[in-house]
């Protein structure tokens, strides 16, 4: 039994996202496995029959047999006799319904018609055919995997050549194309190959992805957190940055970007205590910190198309996060007198002291719709869990001061440094660059 | 081509626009740099310092703006994150306080100013 290893993306999302925001007492493995065995049962699962094929080699030939034909049959084809024509294309395919990628109109340039339509749309805007031809130095050849019955399926990725003949304008057109191909095996020989799709190929694909999204952030401390005395706040941010995403299959790739975040959290104190004597008598402290940042993002990504419109996209990786600047505000109120004060801490020289450098692990999910082909607008959310600390100094009066508003409690605990936690919803753009 | 080229500039601007928002300064508060000095014109340290927006929270000592800070060893003790106001400052250390001395500011703060205070106090 083999599990669909499409599905790994998600799963990792579900419990990173589960893990921190559920079931953090949980441990973070502990909250996997679990997750993993809820996943095992209910993912669907495939059993998997091994192709009995001795070669990978031995289907080359025969596709490339196939694809030969229908560049033939296809570069045969005018108005002269059209509809035998096609019924000699249509024996190529496993049925009159199967989807072709549309790139004969600019407009819209992703969309699939079924092979009857395509060809009948070919000698409607060119009545006197189109020469089609492969580069076959590019033809690759997946993995062949068993379909059902005794059917197996292959993919084949080639570059396709789309000319006009001499009267007519239409600039060459070249373009990737997947050949999703059924065959039966007699004796372990390829037979009886049919084209069940022809799609745009995604693999190698590079996209240039920008989004923008609000932010819940906390600031984490685990023993400010435990404190009696405070409470962590959370607090509303946000993130911008800029991606380049190159793909090395259809569904696999690596992403890297520059972003800009600001993400803000803070701390309740009950009340300010005495310092050397003089009290302030300052209750319901609330000290908020607001952090901007540079961002350098880089991830495995990893998406899933369908109908070559709706893309599930998904992702996990590291962000370094450079501080730019930040800044303070707090608020209290006068005991007696219930007078609300602003800024009554003031933390100048302690904030410059610090570095704040941090390395956060983060992981998204999303679901993406493609206009066209070149671009794709998204939704997606997404989680950041800090993995060290964002200051490296510390306040050496801490145990002594941490009450008293001398400075921000959250970044004041010894041995612990404090962590950013944000979760995100918004959305996308992508830019699709093509190079075929 | 042209037309390509244009909406990945248009793309990019948008990105250093996001971007560039986190560089875009904004006012920095006034704060306040005070020194302590004793008779002998020697700094103090570990003296309380409190900051009052009224003479009679200065005169009572309640309700200081900020909470009460300690003078390091040259004397000084910084506030920032003030308003553009008139302050009362008192200071006090052991027996000796300022109230013989200046107590406040002579003019309103301003932002992005660093103001710099010598109190005595005997």
């Amino acid at each position: 039994m083999l599990i669909d290893s499409s599905c790994f993306p998600g799963f990792l999302f579900l419990s990173f996202y589960v893990h921190l925001s559920v079931a953090k007492p949980l441990g973070v493995i502990r909250t996997c496995l679990s997750i993993f065995v809820i996943w095992l049962l209910f993912v669907p699962v495939y059993s998997h029959t091994p192709v009995p094929i001795s070669r990978h080699d031995s289907l080359k030939q025969p596709v490339r047999e196939l694809l030969n034909q229908y560049a033939q049959l296809s570069n045969r084809l005018d108005n002269k006799n059209q509809e035998t024509q096609i019924r000699e294309i249509l024996k190529l395919f496993a049925n009159p319904r199967v989807q072709v990628f549309n790139d004969l109109e600019t407009e819209p340039a992703s969309t699939e018609l079924s092979v009857v339509g395509y060809f009948e749309k070919l000698l409607q805007l060119y009545p006197e055919g189109l020469k089609h031809s492969f580069t076959w130095n590019t033809l690759h050849l997946g993995k062949p995997v068993y379909d059902f019955g005794e059917r197996y399926t292959v993919r084949a990725e080639v570059v396709r050549v789309l000319q006009s003949m001499p009267d007519q304008s239409m600039p060459p057109k070249v373009i990737k194309l997947a050949f999703d191909i059924g065959f039966y095996l007699r004796d372990g020989i390829p037979v009886d190959l049919k084209i069940m799709e022809i799609s745009h190929s995604l693999s190698g694909d590079q996209w240039i992805h920008f989004s923008a999204a609000p932010m819940m952030t906390r600031f984490t401390n685990r023993p400010v957190s435990e404190d009696e005395r405070m409470t962590l706040l959370w607090g509303v941010g946000y993130q911008s940055q800029i991606d380049f995403n190159q793909f090395f299959s259809e569904q696999w790739g690596v992403s890297a970007g520059l972003g800009y975040g600001s993400y803000q959290g803070g701390v309740v104190l009950d009340h300010f205590d005495a310092f050397l004597g003089m009290d302030p008598h300052f209750t319901d402290v609330h000290i908020i910190t607001r952090l901007h940042y540079l961002v350098l993002p880089v991830s495995l990504i990893f998406r899933s198309s369908w109908k070559g419109k709706f893309n599930l996209l998904a992702g996990v990786g590291l962000s370094g996060n450079i501080r730019l600047y930040e800044t303070n505000y707090s608020s209290a109120k006068s005991d007696p007198g219930g007078n609300i004060y602003e800024f009554v801490y003031s933390e100048y020289d302690w904030v410059n002291q610090l570095s704040r450098i941090g390395l956060d692990i983060h992981a998204s999910g999303g679901v993406g719709y493609q206009i066209g082909a070149h671009w794709m607008i998204s939704l997606e959310i997404s989680v950041n869990q800090g993995l060290f600390g964002l200051e490296h100094q510390r306040e050496p009066n801490y145990s002594n001061l941490k009450y008293t508003g001398q400075f921000n409690p959250l970044f004041g605990e010894p041995d612990y440094t404090t962590r950013l936690f944000g979760w995100s919803t918004g959305v996308g753009i992508s830019y699709r660059l093509l190079k075929d | 081509m042209q037309r390509i080229s244009g909406k990945i500039t248009l793309l990019i601007l948008l990105c250093l626009t996001a971007v560039g928002e986190g560089c875009i300064r904004i006012d920095t508060p006034p704060q306040m740099s005070i020194t302590v000095l004793d008779a002998e014109e020697q700094p103090v340290s570990g003296a309380v310092v409190g900051l009052f927006d009224s003479r009679e929270a200065w005169s009572n000592r309640e309700y200081p703006v900020q909470v009460w800070k300690a003078t390091d060893v040259s004397g000084e003790v910084i506030f920032a994150s003030l308003k553009e106001q008139l302050y009362y400052i008192y200071v006090r250390k052991d027996l000796a306080d300022n109230s013989g001395d200046m107590i406040s500011t002579t003019n309103k703060l301003l932002a992005n100013q660093r103001y710099k205070v010598v109190i005595h106090i005997y």
